[in-house]
């Protein structure tokens, strides 16, 4: 059937057996980042074929897919799925029975219908678009007593949380242990992928919730939250860490920056048997994650728990030790270290540069550095009124920590509404919570100040105009509007930047006109130099982004460096290029009826009473009860899918 | 409170009950295999779907909470033949060694596969290959062919003992019950008290009898003061096997520790003291209870007046009643004249 162009895949059905088509009419990815071709693929949303690839050849590696990553816990998928398999075992030799293409549509109804989770739900529904599409084909064979060629497949499974996982967190099984009691192998897995469980439950952009098919119901699991629950278990029970298995020490790896992106690199670096050390600036780990997010939502004991379980699984770590500074970068690229990871960040607060902007008056501060300074104890100015701008997470992370640092009235000054607002909802309610007052539509036009100290800051009314390239209403200056609020602080938090200064010199380093560090690609490869292959990620790489993001970077670098030390190859490893695919096929629909009724909401965060929390840095977030956490785990539909692509 | 209707009758329940527990409240059946009332929902055997107004396709009724103005159905074709295709799944690689099977005539699949008509085992012959460890307590025996991979075990295991030694290993059809790695066993017997098959069985007498050809006779378990219950089963007036059926019933719920469970075979043990000994001349010999308890009485007698009360302790036993514990205590007191009186318990 090499002539066969089909898909079933989501809505749309071609079929070049009715109508002439060719495989341009199939919009789905036809090979692979890393250049593998493909002849088609079956996955959660049907089937589809365009090259050299039997239909009913495809069933069978599906089959034997599924009964591979059956979880055995429900009879329709842990049995069901083993004699589908055989019946297209048969079949595909040439010794398919009479009754096996029915037997194939019952069994595969029930999967459908009975299966507890969506791999087999989904499985069943791709098995019965094949009896129903190719239905005589299959009859052909078994009278004809003909096998079909068999192809080779690329077989993976995914969810859609853990797909928009940046680190692609074993999400579905980690919340099922959660629903099963087993909080601490929870952690174990968890830690297999992410290095700050804790760090990231607490924190964490969480765009698996923003992807997860509960919310197709009556609302996301609360994955980022159970993820603290089981991090806080093992520290609140005193139990032992189960830390994944290094390799003993081998060839020494340099790495710039203790941040998440570092941390990451490090701690996969010394699994797979190497010696890290890692070179900060700072004296602390965490990069943003200790400076950037306040105290109150991630304490700081934690982070630095978390990052000593990193040390302790042989990262060197020499704080005090800027790179550029205190050692050249090229040092480390032409000494003893066999490869080179930068994960430096973006530590630059920047300013919008409006009138009356200067660092030496007492009370103006941009975002990065004041959290800086309030993160490392220093002495912060603290007046009545101070006035922040921006609409972040930056923006409320200033307000917050203003707040809490004594000034009286904390005003965010945002130039569109708070539609557009990219802070978290969940952020905004809790500063609007805490009586932080939200000037919306209102740009700064002008610092004033006298004698050296900020007295107030002029802004303007904004209308929203006509959308921009985002999308989003561009925000127009409505004239005659201005007028001066008395202020004694103005905070600038409108993003960071990224501090170059150490690759100063280094021709080979390709870098952005935002000064983000070019790579190659899934490789994270920046450079080879001298034989020492230097790699990036996080944010000197992205732009200021995510914590998880960093996470996910580093251990992609690390196994990256492996592979290169190894074998020579910069080609990226398998997994990401599979990963990368998964995505570009959307794993998750929004408009899917997801067939479950309405009736459990997510878990209540629970909050610190406002007025406790507003007068110190401590946690104002409660976590889960074990009861709240094993009923919040229940809710999750365990949306595993199967994917087989065959190779062209 | 939340109002559903369930095959047409007005049913009122809290909110947080699943449909399940709903149709139980007013006395409707739903089939399970893998529930358990004292244990969160499993939902392994899928034998509890309904069918839902409104929604695509049926749902489990164990672990899908109610929720206002439901309209539930529990019988229908679809249900029905759901339920039997499921059945008849599980006997895919079951050995249908029935005759010679411990739960013979109280087996769970047996009942069901019965009711449902299920007179075929598809494609006989197919056999997982478990690559079965050898199961972690030798009080137990694991006949892991039989098991219909239900969790039951796994999850009381878990949840009711807190101990979680045992784990669905392996993958799909190859899928088996098998010891968790590092995770030490406490020999309590609750999976095997849960197991609906003859999966799990009682390693201790090889004696076997049917469901009705033994008796089954409620008692208190003597060991310790929480009174639970369990039923000794008595064939030709000797005890061949503990075992506790109603997983309903206070204090326990079904569940027991390992000696209430699996340490009576003292009672017909031949190394057991059937009539008090003294010792005479350096020798324990048997007596009447009137001679030993003389001789008792008199040496107590003796030390008190040569030593005073207080070189007398009396220790008492947990395996008396409250009452036999009373009086002990009141007669070192009253009697003897000494508070040096104790019991095993308080450890
Ligand atoms: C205020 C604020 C709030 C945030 N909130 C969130 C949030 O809620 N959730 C979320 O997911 N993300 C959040 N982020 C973003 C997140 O913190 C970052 O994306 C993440 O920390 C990036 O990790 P990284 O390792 O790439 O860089 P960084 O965390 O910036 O770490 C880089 C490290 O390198 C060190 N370094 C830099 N230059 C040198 C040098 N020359 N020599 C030696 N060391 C050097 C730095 O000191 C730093 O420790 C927030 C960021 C900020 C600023
Ligand atoms: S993977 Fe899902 S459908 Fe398959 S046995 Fe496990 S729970 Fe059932
Ligand atoms: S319901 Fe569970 S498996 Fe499905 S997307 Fe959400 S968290 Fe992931
Ligand atoms: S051993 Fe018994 S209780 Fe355990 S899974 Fe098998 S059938 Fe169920």
């Amino acid at each position: 059937m090499s002539d066969l162009v089909f898909s079933s895949w989501g809505d749309a059905t071609v079929d070049s057996r009715k109508q002439a088509v060719d495989a341009q009419a199939i919009e789905l990815p036809k090979e692979l980042s890393n250049g593998t071709s493909l002849a088609g693929i079956m996955g959660w949303d049907g089937i589809a074929v365009w090259g050299d690839s039997h239909p009913v050849d495809m069933a069978r590696a599906y089959a034997r897919g599924l009964s591979d990553n059956s979880c055995g816990q429900c009879i329709p998928c842990r049995i069901g799925s083993h004699v589908i398999l055989e019946a297209f075992e048969r079949i595909c030799s040439g010794a398919g029975r009479e009754n096996d293409a029915g037997e194939i549509k019952r069994l595969s109804e029930r999967l459908r219908d009975q299966a507890m989770c969506d791999l087999g739900q989904t499985c069943g529904k791709g098995f019965l678009d094949v009896i129903e599409n190719f239905g005589k084909e299959i009859d052909g064979l078994v009278a004809d007593k003909k096998s079909v060629p068999r192809s080779e497949y690329i077989t993976a499974t995914t969810a859609p949380c853990k797909s928009a996982c940046p680190a692609h967190l074993e999400i579905p099984t980690y919340v099922e242990l959660i629903k099963k009691g087993r909080f601490e192998d929870s952690l174990e897995l968890i830690r297999r992928d992410n290095c700050l469980p804790g760090t990231i439950g607490r924190v964490c952009v969480r765009p698996c919730e923003f992807d997860c098919r509960r919310s197709n119901v009556d609302g996301p699991v609360q994955i980022k939250f159970l993820k603290r629950f089981v991090a806080d278990y093992e520290i609140e029970r005193n139990r032992p860490t189960r830390l994944p298995e290094k390799e003993p020490e081998g060839e020494k790896i340099a790495i710039v920056g203790a941040g998440p992106a570092g941390l990451s690199c490090g701690y996969f670096l010394s699994q797979l048997g190497y010696a890290p050390v890692i070179f900060e600036a700072l004296g602390e780990p965490g990069g943003m994650a200790a400076v950037g997010i306040p105290d109150y939502r991630l304490p700081r004991e934690l982070l630095r728990y978390e990052a000593e379980l990193v040390r302790k699984m042989g990262v060197e770590i020499r704080y005090e030790t800027d790179v550029g500074t205190d050692v050249k970068l090229e040092e480390l690229i032409s000494n003893d270290y066999k490869a080179v990871f930068l994960g430096f960040g973006a530590r630059l607060g920047t300013s919008m540069g409006v009138e009356g902007e200067s660092d030496d008056i007492v009370g103006f501060f941009k975002g990065a550095d004041y959290l800086r300074d309030v993160a490392l104890g220093k002495d912060v100015f603290t007046g009545e009124t101070c006035i922040v701008v921006g609409g972040g997470n930056v923006a409320i992370d200033c307000a917050r920590s203003a707040l809490r640092k004594g000034f009286k009235n904390v005003k965010i000054v945002y130039r569109r509404s708070l539609i557009e607002m990219p802070a978290d909802a969940v952020e905004v309610q809790d500063a609007e919570d805490e009586k932080i007052e939200m000037l919306i539509l209102t740009n700064p036009n002008k610092i004033i100040s006298e004698n050296g100290k900020v007295t107030g800051v002029e802004v303007v009314k904004m209308e929203l105009g006509e959308p921009d390239d985002s999308g989003r209403r561009r925000p127009v200056e409505m004239k005659g509007s201005e007028y001066v609020i008395p202020a004694d602080a103005c905070i600038m938090a409108i993003g960071q930047a990224i501090d170059l200064d150490l690759i100063e010199g280094i021709e080979e380093l390709e870098t952005t006109r935002w000064k983000t560090i070019v790579i190659q690609g899934l490789n994270r490869l920046a450079m080879v130099k001298n034989g020492v292959g230097v790699f990036a990620g996080g944010d000197c790489e992205t732009g200021p982004l995510t914590l998880i993001g960093g996470l996910a970077a580093g251990k992609e670098a690390a196994y990256q460096i492996d592979r290169f030390i190894k074998e020579g190859s910069s080609d990226p490893m398998d997994e990401w290029v599979i990963n990368k695919f998964i995505e570009e096929l959307k794993p998750y629909d929004k408009a899917e009826d997801v067939g479950q009724p309405c009736s459990t909401e997510p878990a209540k965060i629970h909050h610190k009473p406002v007025a406790e929390r507003v007068t110190n840095m401590e946690e104002v977030e409660v976590g889960f009860t074990h009861e709240e956490a094993i009923a919040e785990a229940s809710r999750c539909l365990r949306c595993y899918r199967l994917m087989v692509a065959a190779k062209a | 409170m939340i109002n559903l209707t369930i095959d047409g009758t007005p049913v009122q329940v809290e909110k947080g009950q699943t449909i399940l527990e709903a149709a139980n409240s007013a006395g409707i059946r739903i089939p399970t295999m893998c529930w358990m009332k004292k244990m969160r929902p499993i939902g392994s055997c899928r034998m509890c779907v309904v069918e839902v107004e409104g929604l695509g396709k049926p749902v489990s009724a164990c672990d899908t909470m109610a929720a206002a103005d439901m309209k539930v159905t529990t019988q229908s074709e679809l249900l029905h033949g759901m339920r039997r295709d499921a059945l008849s799944l599980m006997l895919v690689g079951h050995p249908l060694d029935c005759p010679v099977c411990d739960k013979g005539g109280e087996c769970v699949l047996q009942d069901m596969v019965w009711e449902f008509g299920v007179t075929e085992q598809p494609t006989p012959g197919a056999q997982p290959t478990r690559d079965i460890e050898r199961y972690i307590s030798p009080m137990i025996k694991q006949w892991a062919d039989r098991c219909v991979l239900c969790a039951r075990c796994v999850t009381a295991c878990k949840e009711v003992k807190g101990i979680g030694c045992i784990e669905i290993k392996g993958n799909g059809f190859d899928s088996y019950i098998g010891p968790v790695e590092g995770v030490d066993c406490i020999s309590c017997g609750e999976c095997l008290s849960v197991c609906p098959v003859g999966a799990l069985t009682d390693g201790i007498r090889d004696e076997k009898a049917r469901i009705w050809q033994s008796k089954r006779i409620t008692t208190t378990c003597g060991y310790c003061g929480v009174g639970c219950q369990f039923d000794l089963n008595v064939l030709n007036d000797k005890i061949i096997r503990v075992t506790t059926t109603d997983h309903d019933k206070l204090p326990n719920f079904g569940s027991l520790c390992i000696k209430g469970r699996f340490a009576w075979e003292f009672v017909d043990h031949p190394d057991r003291l059937t009539k008090p000994l003294v010792r005479r001349d350096g020798e324990l010999r048997e007596t009447t209870w009137e001679d030993a308890l003389h001789t008792a009485a008199k040496k107590i007698k003796e030390v008190r007046d040569a030593h005073g009360p207080d070189s007398i302790a009396g220790f008492a036993s947990a395996r008396c009643t409250n009452e036999d514990n009373y009086v002990f205590q009141k007669f070192f007191r009253a009697v003897i004249g000494t508070n040096n009186v104790d019991h095993c318990a308080r450890l």
